[in-house]
């Protein structure tokens, strides 16, 4: 191998070295629209329905099948509670120990804090891009019982829907138990942990 | 490197195998590897969702709409009703809602394109990872910082194992935007935990020690004792990842 080096096999080669260490160093990404391809497609994806995929076999097309009328889920029931009845059906049988206050803050900061923000005076983040006017908690719902503020989270109100598809029983009187510790002012809200 | 009796044929024929050789044995090797055929696969959603507006901006916690990873194996895709809890009032005469309101008003779900999938004969269950305060940055990375979901990791199996054998390496500890429940631990004490440090109380250290019958750490047993509630969610100790095939394949 004598002679000189010549220049473009020379970049050449620079270029696909730089090319493949930046790639498989993690470094080099592109982004595809289709989906990965599978050269050997082990049973990766068998005749199955998995969970919220449609299915050919059900007229309607739905995979995840709706309950039977007059079938309760395992987990609890359904809510059905009406406005008349809140303070006697809705009875809150948990104890406000710390760690109850704890779920009750993190599921407050979740599901509440948008609009009511972090420490329940409204005017949450989301409430600030357009969503009306969401009530102080703090002072409306001083006077609202237990179970009213329970029936709130589980039926909605006025333009709130419902969270009784996204909250359990049990974390839904956490939020009351939080929401009655902020007012008292034993709990400092905030946005991460929870700080008595 | 040849001598002299090897004529030049032979000499190319050598050289052109090796070259083919190196040229196989990279293109299969990373060629099949899912660094390579998974990773950046970013499908066009029927909706231009935005996470890094709703996650990032409005600090929207990702379990408000994917809510059911605490509970169940499967995270689910929020159903229209969760998008139309805010789009009843926000934004809601936007052309780009307009099809979230079509969809509603129908009863016609919306179909969005999944970006991360695990083999079928593999069993990924979210909550057991959720209530390990192990956050979603570790598998899906920082989904809050993202205008289009991209599939950040490769999901294969040695990256699985990985981290099921070195957690503290790995493991992105929960943060707030995530909403996991870290009991009455801040996340940065549990961050703390994870990495193996010395939390404010110090006494929690674990040993990531492999013995037969793994020794997490002690420091979720008080909180426990505390909650008296049957029902609650709980956040399970921190512990190494199980290896042995039946825990992800049955």
């Amino acid at each position: 191998m004598k002679g000189k080096i010549k220049f473009f096999p020379t970049l050449l080669f620079t270029l696909v070295v730089v090319f493949w260490v930046a790639l498989l160093s993690g470094n080099l990404m592109w982004t595809s629209n289709n989906p990965p391809l599978q050269i050997i497609d082990d049973m990766d994806d068998q005749a199955k329905v998995k969970p919220q995929v449609s299915s050919a076999f059900f007229a309607d097309g739905k995979g995840t099948r709706d309950p039977l009328e007059n079938t309760l889920p395992i987990t609890g029931h359904k809510y059905s509670v009406e406005l008349d009845d809140v303070d006697v059906k809705n009875i809150n049988n948990i104890p406000a120990t710390d760690i109850v206050l704890a779920r009750g803050q993190n599921r407050f900061n979740i599901y509440c804090s948008p609009c009511h923000n972090y420490d329940g005076k409204g005017n949450g983040l989301v409430a600030q891009r357009g969503f009306s006017n969401p009530p102080n908690l703090m002072e409306n719902a001083k006077n609202l019982s237990d179970g009213r503020i329970f029936h709130i989270i589980s039926a909605g109100q006025n333009i709130m829907s419902s969270y009784a598809d996204k909250t359990s029983e049990l974390d839904r009187w956490a939020i009351v138990h939080y929401i009655r510790a902020m007012q008292k002012g034993s709990v400092n809200p905030q946005p991460v942990a929870f700080n008595k | 490197m040849f001598t002299k009796e090897v004529n030049k044929k032979t000499k190319t024929t050598i050289w052109a195998g090796l070259a083919l050789l190196t040229i196989v044995g990279v293109v299969s090797y990373y060629g099949f590897n899912n660094v390579v055929t998974d990773v950046g696969y970013r499908p066009e959603q029927p909706i231009p969702y935005s996470h890094k507006l709703h996650a990032g901006e409005l600090k929207i916690s990702c379990m408000y709409c994917h809510n059911t990873v605490e509970k169940s194996a499967h995270a689910a895709v929020p159903s229209t009703s969760t998008c139309m809890n805010c789009h009843i009032a926000v934004k809601a005469e936007s052309p780009k809602i307009a099809k979230i309101k079509e969809s509603w008003e129908n009863n016609k779900p919306i179909e969005w394109r999944r970006v991360h999938k695990l083999p079928d004969y593999v069993r990924f269950n979210h909550s057991r990872h959720i209530r390990a305060q192990i956050d979603c940055a570790s598998c899906h990375g920082e989904v809050e910082k993202m205008g289009v979901v991209t599939q950040m990791k490769p999901l294969s199996m040695s990256w699985c194992l990985d981290c099921h054998r070195n957690p503290q390496e790995f493991v992105v500890p929960a943060r707030a935007v995530s909403g996991i429940f870290t009991g009455l631990n801040s996340n940065e004490e549990v961050a703390k935990l994870i990495k193996n440090e010395q939390p404010s109380w110090g006494e929690g250290k674990w040993k990531p020690v492999r013995d037969g019958k793994t020794e997490a750490i002690g420091i979720l047993d008080h909180e426990l004792k505390q909650s008296g509630v049957p029902g609650l969610v709980m956040p399970k100790k921190l512990a190494l990842g199980p290896e042995n095939c039946s825990s992800c394949h049955y």
